[in-house]
């Protein structure tokens, strides 16, 4: 399949198709010949062993990288190669490894900023606060708000984003990308870092976000997490993807058990 | 023409010694402790001032000549001491802009001892012009490359055989690790000063006699020095490379368009290749350049 | 704006000799508050508006001593000509901080050798002289005060759209650009054009106020920027305080109106602008407005605290 092509007849009805991605570095092999699909509404998880390449593929998928071959497609339409902000009009936000918050701006306007792709008011209107200026700072703001409740952080609105610990700055960047009502979400190590109890609260809040119908690529270590939020695992590691299916099945196999020798925190 | 071409070489190749020389100071700093170097010009030029002040009283270009350099390592030391390990907001860019500012205050400084006109260094190896292939090079001219030869051979062989060195080089790839191993960032970020200073102090020793120098010219020179660093992607061997290609370059375009344009000519270079590069690169210190919150506070 | 009204009230406080120093303040003013949009909320740290202004000077200049404009459209063809120049160089705003600042630097010095160079336009070495007096829309400005109060009208209604914008969906996508560029092209925002609106905008505001002050000096050299004018329009930027809209206007008030009042000779107020850089660069990188702010917040809790 040649990665050229403008529109890719959805061959699988998954939301997001990815299609013999490889990625090289200079003379490094990170990954490649990699295929997974996401379908609307779930939640993958993407682990593997540190190195194997995950953010890379994140950053692939998300049009911060530019993939030596193969292609990603979302909805038909193939997004490898696109620039990130476009991505996020059409739909794919993600997360960093870091939350990246402005931390000496509340809460609420570090999210607020995530709703403002979907604002078409002209510019120069803010100069003088036009009357459509004016009503589409409250329409973001509703939006933001609405995604803090997502995350269980509505409370924190207020507050100076430096006042919040690790984990709570974690959650508002996923409200910050949830703001901008994406249908796909793609998280980046999401619970890196985090204390057990911060865990909890990003587990639960991740479990209520597939419940809801969000569709969500999730990358991360912690095994016990991914397995609870998921409805698929993909494992890449050895520069492939190593295993694809039910989280539970996934990591029993032998196979994946020793590309993770020494890490397990299986079970 | 053919002569013409090759004296516009010889000169090119006068002048891109030196270039090579000043960007050889920039990149030491860069690759010791990551910042923008300006000062480097105003210690040639303050170096030339040195000298031409103890000529005036009597000293012989010996004694000038270590007079300068000691001057040039004073200051830098000074600056080191005195104002970089002073910083409390330490960003990088802060820093850069307060080494900006002291390139500007020595400038101003020196003018307002040493008045505004331009003072050149007594010729002291004979001035009678040599003929080579054709072209009439100065004996200065022929020093002022010789220098910057022994001189890259020097940092050459510093940087990569001597622990010493090679602790520099590691620094720069990961001052964390390098701490953790016992190497000493703030000392090393010392040392490329004074490395930079000796430096400065040796071109202002080579070039006094073949271009005189104002007080506010300093700044002009550093700049020159950064986009041959900036050609090379901070590499010793290549710093003095682009340093020649910059003064032939320079020489041509003064020679076959005009002279006029000859610094409108380098310093546009550097806009277009910073933009050309500004792409990817994998180089550490570029990568470390870019990835480094650049602001102000 | 309490402090507009302060800063308007001046010359009835202190009489008109203070005029000529609020004068240049407000003229290059303007030019810093459009600096503190580039380099204090975008991060995006230019040290070549000098450059751009003096392109605004000289265009508007040109229109009005060569070719007997009116000084309306003199001005606008100075900022115009300023603005082209911003759009034209805009691809240098992808660059990243050191090489941006050394890179605008650049540019402010090829500016200036080129004003040197093409001497039959623009005067070369020896200066450009023949501009009009200013009249706009009928008025005489030509007086000291009538142009104080022009130019320092003409600050804080910038100041006022700053404050504006930066309030708005592009000053918080600045703001987020500065923190970290890849979030802020995860969320949706266009980095590339957001920085070159940036450098338009403050590139715009220099060409006007070295418009203005072609007007006002009557007389312009390539010495007296781009490269002086650029170190000082930093320096406010540093001096001020880099993030509050005031704070350029106060760091290029204390940076100008300073030597003028102890009479430091020449030499010294040109070491004046690199001096402040130094040391507020060093010492107080957040500059006067915030720790004025958090002096005046402290003292009124104090207050409070007692009547309590």
């Amino acid at each position: 399949m040649s990665g050229d092509d403008q529109m890719l007849a959805p061959d699988s009805g998954a939301l997001l198709s990815v299609r013999s991605l490889t990625k090289r570095f200079g003379g490094l092999q990170v990954f490649s010949d990699v295929s997974f699909d996401v379908e609307r509404g779930s939640v993958v998880g993407l682990i593997g062993p540190n190195g194997a390449g995950k953010s890379t593929l994140i950053d692939c998928i998300s049009g911060f990288l530019r993939p030596d071959v193969g292609a990603a497609v979302f909805d038909g339409r193939r997004i490898t190669g696109v620039a990130p902000h476009v991505l996020c009009r059409a739909g794919i936000t993600r997360t960093f490894q870091h939350a990246h918050l402005l931390q000496n701006l509340s809460v609420f306007d570090n999210v607020v900023v995530g709703a403002h792709v979907r604002g078409t008011a002209r510019l120069a209107g803010a100069l003088w606060r036009s009357r459509a200026v004016m009503a589409e700072e409250r329409e973001f703001a509703d939006a933001a708000m609405a995604a803090l409740d997502s995350v269980g952080c509505a409370h924190l609105s207020g507050s100076p984003a430096g006042a919040l610990t690790a984990g709570q700055q974690r959650l508002v960047s996923v409200a910050r990308a949830l703001a901008s009502q994406p249908r796909l979400l793609l998280l980046d190590e999401p619970a890196a870092g985090l204390n057990e109890h911060e865990t909890g609260a990003l587990s639960e809040a991740l479990t209520r976000l597939g419940a809801a119908g969000f569709t969500l690529l999730v990358i991360e270590h912690d095994v016990k997490l991914i397995t609870t939020i998921s409805h698929r695992l993909v494992v890449l590691a050895n520069g492939g993807v190593l295993a694809d299916g039910d989280p539970v099945a996934v990591c029993e196999q032998q196979a994946v058990v020793e590309a993770y020798l020494g890490t397990s925190h299986v079970h | 023409m053919f002569t013409d071409f090759l004296q516009f070489t010889a000169g090119g190749l006068t002048s891109g010694a030196i270039y090579g020389l000043l960007a050889l100071g920039w990149v030491l700093v860069m690759r010791v402790s990551g910042l923008l170097f300006f000062l480097q010009g105003e210690f040639v030029v303050v170096g030339v001032f040195v000298i031409v002040t103890l000529q005036d009283h009597g000293a012989s270009i010996a004694v000038a000549a270590v007079g300068a350099i000691a001057a040039c390592v004073v200051g830098a030391l000074a600056v080191d001491g005195l104002v970089i390990r002073r910083l409390r907001s330490a960003t990088p860019m802060s820093e850069v802009l307060v080494l900006l500012g002291l390139a500007l205050l020595a400038g101003h400084a020196l003018q307002q001892i040493a008045g505004p006109n331009a003072r050149g260094v007594k010729p002291f190896l004979p001035t009678k012009p040599v003929s080579i292939f054709g072209a009439f090079v100065t004996p200065h001219q022929i020093a002022a490359v010789v220098v910057t030869a022994v001189a890259t051979a020097a940092v050459w062989f510093g940087v990569t055989r001597t622990s010493l060195g090679r602790a520099m080089q590691a620094c720069a790839d990961n001052p964390e690790g390098a701490v953790l191993v016992g190497i000493r960032p703030v000392r090393l970020r010392t040392l490329g000063f004074v490395g930079a200073a000796l430096i400065g102090g040796v071109a202002a020793v080579v070039l006094g006699p073949l271009a005189a120098m104002t007080p506010l010219g300093g700044l002009l020179w550093s700049l020159k020095g950064f986009i041959a660093a900036v050609l090379a992607r901070w590499s010793f061997m290549g710093a003095v490379a682009a340093g020649i290609f910059l003064g032939l370059i320079e020489s041509y375009g003064a020679g076959y368009i005009s002279s006029v344009y000859k610094d409108v000519i380098s310093l546009s270079m550097l806009v277009v290749v910073l933009l050309l590069q500004g792409a990817v690169s994998r180089d550490s210190i570029v990568q470390r350049l870019r990835t480094r919150r650049m602001s102000l506070r | 704006m309490a402090a507009g009204v302060i800063i308007l009230l001046l010359p009835v406080v202190l009489g008109h000799g203070v005029l000529p120093s609020m004068i240049l303040a407000g003229t290059w003013g303007v030019a810093a508050v459009g600096l503190g949009l580039l380099a204090g909320r975008a991060g995006l740290v230019s040290l070549g508006q000098g450059g751009i202004a003096a392109v605004g000077a000289y265009a508007a200049a040109y229109a009005s001593a060569r070719w007997a404009w009116p000084a309306e459209a003199a001005l606008a063809f100075g900022t115009f000509a300023g603005v082209a120049t911003a759009v034209v160089t805009s691809p240098i705003c992808r660059l990243s901080g050191f090489y941006l600042a050394t890179a605008t630097l650049t540019l402010a010095v090829i500016v200036q050798r080129l004003l040197v160079a093409y001497s039959s336009l623009t005067g070369g070495a020896n200066g450009f002289v023949g501009i009009r007096p200013l009249t706009l829309l009928g008025f005489d400005v030509s007086t000291e005060l009538r142009f104080f109060y022009l130019v320092w009208g003409i600050a804080l209604l910038v100041v006022a759209l700053n404050v504006n914008l930066l309030r708005s969906r592009f000053g918080r996508a600045l703001d987020t650009i500065h923190a970290h560029e890849p979030t802020a092209a995860a969320a949706g925002i266009n980095v590339a054009r957001h920085k070159a609106a940036a450098w338009v905008i403050s590139g715009g505001y220099a060409a006007l106020a070295g418009a203005l002050y072609a007007y006002y000096n009557q007389y312009l050299s390539p010495d007296q920027f781009p490269l002086p004018r650029s170190i000082e329009l930093i320096a406010a930027v540093v001096v001020g305080g880099a993030v509050a809209p005031l704070g350029p206007l106060v760091g290029l008030v204390a940076l100008i109106v300073l030597p003028t009042h102890l009479n430091l000779g020449k030499h010294l107020t040109a070491m004046l602008a690199p001096a402040l850089l130094v040391i507020f660069a060093s010492f107080f990188p957040r500059g006067i407005v915030p720790h004025v702010r958090s002096f005046a917040d402290r003292v009124l809790q104090r207050r409070a605290g007692a009547d309590a």
